[in-house]
């Protein structure tokens, strides 16, 4: 699955694509040692068929994580709460 | 163990329950709807939480991570209004499959053209669809890490499971969700292949 035609370094060639992949989500979770991210990342420089995966991996991540920002209103349900609160005794004017 | 001020007043108690609590509003929402599966039971779990919360503030360790507490909470509400052997319903979990698999998604995408499905920023609403759609151990696993960001450790947590079970059914869900969004960009149109 190596893509490119660039020689490797040894490093690059003990790292193949399999293990690229299968530790992908590890990688873009920031739950590897530093040793092998660095691996991982020069392997990415030079594989464009593991890159191109990459990529499209991350741009799923950072569309998921857009929901974080999802504009919903929650005053509705903010103002809901507070009322039922406030019959428990929590006071209004804070 | 930090103590509650034994001089504190009600309206300070108040306050900050108001503060370090009902900040915490938004997390807990969606949690809760990702665990109900829908919004208005997630609504109405998230109000039960923070009512419960209240009258447990004087529990709440000034200091501690007030968002996990809560979360905490709120699972367990969850847990007594639904049977237990419904939550943990038995999973395959096989992270390196999973991972594996996703190669075969993005070259099911590659082939119906929605290659880049991912940069489109109307994508917004169909991505939330497709986690409600998911089930249950896989949607809050995906709410919590990957919407709301927080760690596999607080995940792991918050939803009492061992952090290799929140990893596998992370990346479960992160394939579901892949090819339920592939499948609807096709069904959208929103292929670039003629």
């Amino acid at each position: 699955m190596m893509s490119d035609s660039n020689p490797p370094t040894e490093q690059l060639r003990e790292l193949d694509c399999r293990h690229v992949i299968r530790r992908l989500w590890d990688f873009l979770d920031g739950r590897v040692a530093e040793t092998e991210r660095e691996q991982i990342v020069a392997h990415l420089e030079w594989c464009h068929g593991c890159a191109s995966h990459y990529q499209f991996e991350q741009e799923f991540l950072s569309a998921v994580g857009r929901l974080r920002r999802d504009g919903h209103d929650y005053d509705a349900l903010r103002s809901q709460i507070t009322a039922r609160l406030s019959t428990l005794g929590l006071s209004k004017d804070d | 163990m930090v103590d509650q001020p034994a001089h504190e007043t009600t309206a300070s108690r108040d306050a900050r329950f108001t503060t370090e609590a009902l900040s915490w509003l938004p997390e807990i929402t969606r949690f809760a709807r990702a665990l109900a599966g829908n919004a208005p039971d997630g609504d109405d779990l998230a109000q039960e939480t923070f009512l419960r919360a209240f009258r447990s503030w004087s529990s709440y360790m000034p200091g501690t991570d007030c968002r996990r507490w809560l979360t905490t909470i709120c699972r367990n509400i969850y847990l007594t209004r639904v049977a237990r052997d419904a939550l943990v319903q038995p999973v395959g979990d096989d992270a390196d499959l999973d991972t594996f698999a996703t190669v075969q998604s993005r070259q099911h995408a590659r082939d119906v053209g929605v290659d880049h499905l991912f940069e489109r920023l109307e994508l917004g609403s169909a991505i939330s669809e497709a986690i409600m759609r998911l089930p249950e151990p896989y949607r809050v696993v995906v709410q919590l890490v990957d919407v709301d960001g927080m760690t596999y450790d607080d995940a792991a947590l918050c939803l009492d499971l061992p952090i290799g079970t929140v990893r596998s059914r992370l990346f479960r869900a992160r394939r579901l969700l892949q090819d339920a969004l592939i499948d609807h960009a096709r069904d959208a149109g929103l292929s670039t292949t003629p």
